[in-house]
């Protein structure tokens, strides 16, 4: 199993939906690491510790995207990535991650 | 062994004497810290209160204007995250207040960094700042609530 370590690995501030919003997006993040995950059938962990925060725009972007966007369910989504989040106060990550991909709908923009 | 007859008693008076005022300190001590963990926790939650209602006010200056402010932005997920360890530092011996309090906390962030939070071209978005608002002080009376159960 892999480990994407999302601070270490893409950047320490992640934030914005699209690439033009910046080094730190969702869409750029999806495309760059989650994607290639799935593509192979593969399980990797997400390591969220170490970023400064998570704006809920980049999450949702990142994540509930591989379901608006890249056609999978929510069950392939959610069983192809295990979250680790020691951090106080990053826990709350998980659940939000996971309420943003089980919500989310084909091809229906912007759900958070 | 008359001397005998007096002193049994009298250690035995001044040991049971002893144990009381152990006893006393101890249960003294007791509440004493009890007292103190209180006052932590009250503090704790004023400052809770005190950073969800300093996001709340960031997020409904910052929705209702167009394009992106990572000023703005910046102060709101940092004071999101660090609202959310306290959160987790007071409620951390009761997984259960902890729970529904993260669930209210995320709802508040979904609130305040959902939609094109973070877009340099996005819109204003002024009817965002009511689900703020709805959310920032649900989040507050939670809080107070989980509080008086611990």
């Amino acid at each position: 199993m892999q480990t994407i370590n999302i601070a270490r690995d893409y950047t320490r501030y992640p934030g914005g939906r699209y690439p033009e919003d910046g080094a730190g997006n969702g869409t750029t993040f999806r495309e760059k690491f989650l994607l290639p995950v799935l593509k192979q059938g593969d399980v990797a962990e997400i390591v969220l510790d170490g970023a400064a925060g998570y704006p809920s725009s980049f999450l949702d972007e990142a994540f509930a995207g591989l379901v608006r966007d890249e056609g999978y369910t929510p069950e392939q989504v959610l069983n192809s990535f295990r979250f680790v989040a020691t951090q106080p106060g990053f826990r709350r990550f998980i659940g939000l991650v996971e309420e943003f991909v089980r919500t989310a709908k084909p091809e229906s923009k912007g759900g958070a | 062994m008359d001397w005998v007859g007096g002193v049994v008693p009298a250690a035995v008076g001044a040991g049971s004497a002893l144990l009381t005022q152990f006893g006393e300190r101890l249960v003294g001590r007791f509440f004493e810290r009890r007292a103190r963990q209180e006052q932590l926790r009250d503090a704790d939650l004023i400052e809770l209160e005190k950073a969800i209602f300093e996001v709340r006010d960031l997020a409904t200056s910052y929705w209702p204007f167009p394009s992106g402010n990572p000023m703005l932005e910046g102060a709101i997920v940092g004071r999101m995250t660090f609202l959310s360890e306290l959160a987790e530092e007071l409620f951390a011996s009761k997984s259960e207040l902890l729970w529904n309090l993260q669930v209210a906390i995320n709802a508040f962030d979904t609130a305040c960094t959902g939609g094109e939070f973070g877009s340099p071209g996005r819109a204003a978005d002024p009817g965002r700042c009511r689900d703020v608002e709805i959310t920032a002080y649900r989040l507050v009376r939670l809080a107070k609530e989980s509080r008086r159960k611990l």
